[in-house]
């Protein structure tokens, strides 16, 4: 049943209260105050503010409780703010009587931002936001999230929303000059993740005046299904005489508010510096104005916390290489939880074009929804590419999607009846576009008519679920033209069918060429059969150039009218091609020491591949990589080498003993790595520079580092040292404030692990501290950390 | 106490004509900056920087009272001999807090996994941005002498200060300025300080 002021902003005009901050200002409160606390000792100024709203004609008022929850103020405290705010309010409405008002319970944002970015934890911001909301019950009739400034944080607040009540949820967020929250979403981004996550209202509210904020309001209005609400500032702040003004008129203010219902707003109403006078005026400005029709808008959306990126027009590129199925080293990565390998994976792909990262963590030998998790959130907190969620495990893709910072692909469902009941109710939840896969119980029909009847059924089923048909992409399965000349043509002409039906589509391009050699020109020419005939987006390896030309190229390729003779020919011309016989480049003049000397990437990349040839992996560990990272840290430590520099030789080593893995890998051979180290910054600090650069010194120094992150508890250190039966635990702190932090690991590890030691560093760090909380080795700086491992690890003389 | 709060917005062009590079290297250990191949791999993440940063800061002017070793700055009281010395007759001071807003935060946690050595430079560069940015505050907002600032964690002024100074200011909603439960603000390439007038 839909809720009656639900209905009402979406037929009518709603108007919203105007400013409280400020009206109560005028009525003395103290700046540093908090204004809640108003509503247990002053609750007469509240329900007077609220009146002074009601009376000139307000549809909606916000209680007084945008800044009630648990980090400002106690539970029992929490508990009496927010029925006293509430019951403010619904005296408000009582005494002024006349027609139906609505009261909301007013969320703010907590004041904290969320990691990886600050301290607060997703699922802490959803449990505070869960206790305002189970506080409040259900004795006010909406839920207004406002005044949001980050996306994530603003999905905490509606997903708590969602999971903890029954009432209608509105959401404004706050944007700035650039359109931009402060965390860098755009409008358009806002909508995809806010519609995803079911709002039944949003828009926008503070920090701009109506003329400005109706520019933001035009991106919405153009993107959104949903009614808008636009609450502006008057304008911007200024003192005369020690007096805080505002530069719009509530005249001026009430005519800007026309265009805002000409541009599509249906709620309306004011922000900071507004007063009863604004909405007064506001109100007989519009309310004889008919607002714009909502219509549905036909847009296939996915964003990160950042951007979105559309399907439509140009096609979409997926990076598909965060995936294990033939990828030893990708294997071997979410095997030993190698989170650094994936991230750079997920940063290369995305410099190479990848408008979206595909991300699969699926092997039988690891916990895949654990593991799903930690990628997810590791990439997020260094790319905003928005992601793809590829698994077929509905606790992994639970985990990945209520985590995600944004609204993600889900990858995938099919026209199973089981695989549509585990998928759907998720996306529905969380929000998203899912992939269908055409295949059933009966399998992979072997007709293009077949395999599009079983995308409308996956699309109708979707609909009864409340997913929208543009949330879905269909993927017409690539199969190898190897085993089947006719399946580039019947993945492509249900590919061209369901264009014509409007319906976007997807494509794991590099099935095509199984079992065949050149593979990558075989799937560049599929590509261009299959671009030629609309496919929205392809998962793919953005680093082809071939594949991007083929994007590029797209509109004068020519279609083959014969598909079955066009993969005959494809397959007779790659036959009949002989391998080619490249010589790679060699750096002729330049030795693989000298390379990683000089901090040359590529060239010691090279270098050790052609090495590698003829010389054993180890020995070009030992005989080449480590003497010259010897030269470096040598150099470094008489303060000839500066930091930077000594980092690039790390990262040169480190390329070139990315080879040596990979050769390692094919072989199924296993480095000769040497003792395991557990690395981490301490709880309370997020600062993780340092801690990165003795990371990767002591793995070009052949050490196994078991890199814990940043802001990690002293249990969890604990935890990894044990399991992993590490006998040296290296910890960073920059903050003299987290010192306690460090100084409570030493000790449990001390008191739990006898023969393990810990080693300290970081900006704050000095012998006599490291001495005073009893760490058991003190380095001032990278190098330092590799010479105690050297000298704790190296055998004793009996040995 | 009835006081006005400006809202700034950094001007990204300013500061990219006028951050020390040299000074950004420094911070991160290049004491001698004749590198020349480093200064302009740090100038290239200056210019990376002021693309993705969104400087803003909220200032405010007022009174203070001094007895002894004790400040009372109206919204909050810290005992600081250091502070004192610092204040000396001045009693009008100026409040700011600044931040380059998450994006340099972003870009750094970029580098990390994939170029350790360009994330230390960022780093670096993002320290010096931010300094100038404080300058520019206290030149033009405030017209006071840069040299002239002192931050809550200088001397025996309590890093705790920070948390008035963000509540007073309201710097939160202001400018997405928080701090942590370490006292860290975040995003990390933030100040607060206290200006003499």
């Amino acid at each position: 049943m839909k809720h009656e002021i639900v209905k009402k902003i979406q037929e009518g005009l709603l108007y919203f209260d105007g400013a409280m901050g400020t009206e109560l200002q005028k009525r003395g409160l103290r700046t540093g105050e908090l204004p809640e606390r108003l509503s247990l000792k002053n609750p007469e100024i509240i329900t007077e503010i609220h009146k002074a709203y009601l009376s000139v004609g307000c549809d909606v008022i916000s209680a007084n409780t945008f800044g009630a929850n648990p980090l400002k103020f106690s539970e029992t405290e929490l508990e009496e703010v927010i029925t006293a705010s509430i019951n403010c309010a619904k005296k408000a409405v009582e005494e002024i009587g006349g027609k139906k008002r609505f009261v909301a319970l007013d969320i703010g944002p907590l004041g904290k931002i969320l990691k990886p970015f600050g301290d607060l934890y997703f699922e802490d911001a959803v449990e505070h936001f869960a206790k305002i909301i189970r506080t409040a019950g259900d004795r006010t009739d909406l839920i207004l999230i406002e005044t949001m400034n980050d996306a994530y944080e603003t999905k905490a607040a509606l997903l708590a929303a969602k999971e903890n009540s029954k009432l209608p949820v509105f959401v404004t967020c706050v944007f700035d000059e650039k359109q931009k929250l402060m965390t860098g979403a755009d409008a358009k981004t806002m909508v995809a993740l806010l519609e995803g996550l079911g709002a039944d209202a949003i828009g926008i509210n503070c920090s701009l005046g109506p003329k400005k904020m109706n520019e933001v309001l035009k991106t919405f209005a153009r993107y959104s299904s949903l009614p808008l609400i636009i609450c502006p500032n008057a304008g911007l702040p200024h003192t005369e005489n020690g007096v805080t003004l505002f530069d719009v008129s509530a005249d001026e203010f009430s005519q800007e508010m026309k265009n805002s219902v000409e541009i599509g707003a249906h709620g309306l109403g004011g922000c900071c510096g507004t007063s009863p006078e604004y909405i007064e005026k506001l109100i007989e400005a519009t309310k004889d104005m008919k607002p714009q029709k909502i219509t549905k808008k036909d847009r296939t959306l996915v964003c990160s916390y950042t951007h979105a990126v559309e399907f439509s027009e140009e096609p979409v590129i997926i990076g598909e290489r965060i995936n294990p199925t033939g990828k030893k080293r990708v294997k071997q990565a979410l095997k030993e939880n190698d989170l650094a390998f994936i991230l750079r994976e997920g940063v290369y792909q995305a410099e190479a074009g990848a408008q979206i990262l595909d991300v699969n963590c699926g092997l039988p030998e690891i916990d895949e929804a654990k593991v799903m998790k930690e990628v997810v959130e590791s990439l997020q907190g260094v790319l905003d590419t928005p992601l793809q969620i590829d698994t077929g495990d509905p606790v992994a893709l639970e985990n990945a999607l209520r985590i995600y910072n944004g609204k993600a692909i889900i990858n995938s469902v099919n026209g199973k009846e089981e695989s549509m009941k585990a998928v759907f109710p998720l996306a529905k939840k969380y929000g998203g576009v899912v992939v269908a896969l055409t295949l059933d119980e009966q399998g992979i029909p072997d007709t293009p008519e077949g395999r599009v009847e079983i995308a409308k059924r996956i699309i109708k089923t979707a609909e009864s679920y409340g997913i929208d048909k543009n949330d879905i992409i269909v993927d017409t399965l690539t199969m190898s033209v190897s085993t089947d000349k006719r399946a580039a043509l019947v993945t492509i002409k249900a590919i061209e069918m369901l264009t014509q039906m409007g319906i976007k589509t997807t494509l794991g391009v590099s099935n095509i060429s199984f079992g065949l050699p050149h593979r990558d020109y075989v799937n560049s020419r599929f590509f261009s059969e299959a671009l030629a005939r609309g496919l929205s987006s392809a998962i793919m390896n953005p680093h082809s150039e071939r594949m991007k030309n083929a994007i590029k190229d797209r509109k004068t390729t020519a279609k083959s009218e014969d598909l079955v003779k066009f993969a005959e020919d494809i397959i007779e011309e790659v036959l009949s091609i002989e391998e080619a016989n490249v010589i790679p480049a060699s750096s002729a003049t330049m030795t693989l020491k000298e390379a990683i000397i000089s901090g040359l990437l590529q060239e010691s990349e090279s270098l050790a591949k052609e090495l590698l040839k003829s010389e054993e992996p180890l020995t070009v560990v030992n005989e080449y990589i480590v003497p010259a990272l010897d030269v470096v840290g040598a150099g470094f430590e008489a303060g000839k080498v500066y930091l930077p520099r000594l980092l690039m030789s790390a990262e040169a080593a480190k390329s070139a003993f990315g080879e040596v893995k990979s050769v390692l890998a094919k072989e199924n051979r296993q480095a000769g790595q040497k003792d395991k180290i557990v690395i981490a910054t301490v709880k309370g600090d997020i600062h993780d520079i340092g801690k990165n650069i003795v990371k990767i010194l002591l793995e070009n120094y052949g050490y196994q580092v078991i890199d814990l992150g940043k802001d990690v508890p002293e249990e969890k250190i604990l935890e990894t040292a044990k399991r992993e039966g590490a006998r040296l635990v290296a910890l960073s702190a920059l903050m003299t404030t987290t010192v306690p932090a460090m100084e409570r690991t030493v000790r449990l590890i001390h008191k739990e692990l006898p023969d393990c030691k810990v080693t300290v560093g970081g900006a704050v760090m000095s012998e006599e501290y490291a001495e005073m909380i009893e760490a058991d080795f003190y380095s001032k700086d990278a190098m330092g950390c590799v010479r105690i491992a050297e000298k704790y690890f190296a055998p004793s003389p009996n040995q | 106490m009835n006081c006005h709060f400006e809202v700034i917005n950094g001007d990204c062009e300013y500061l990219l004509n006028n951050t020390s590079v040299r000074e950004g290297l420094r911070y991160c250990g290049c004491r001698d900056s004749r590198d020349e191949e480093l200064y302009l791999l740090a100038k290239e993440c200056l210019g990376e920087l002021c693309e993705r940063i969104t400087p803003k800061a909220v200032c405010v002017k007022l009174p203070v009272k001094v007895q002894g070793s004790e400040v009372d700055f109206g919204f909050c009281r810290h005992e600081s001999k250091s502070l004192v010395t610092f204040l000396k007759d001045s009693r009008q001071i100026g409040i700011f807090c600044a931040t380059l807003g998450v994006g340099a935060d972003m870009l750094i946690s970029r580098y990390s996994p994939i170029l350790p050595s360009k994330a230390v430079i960022t780093d670096g560069v993002a320290g010096a941005l931010i300094e100038c940015f404080c300058d520019k505050i206290c030149e033009g907002y405030f017209k006071a002498d840069p040299r002239e600032r002192f931050s809550p964690g200088y001397g025996d002024l309590p890093l705790e200060m920070q948390k008035y100074i963000l509540t007073f200011t309201d710097a939160n909603l202001k400018i997405g300025l928080t701090l942590t439960d370490s006292m860290l603000l975040t995003p990390t390439k933030s100040v607060t300080a206290i200006v003499k007038l």
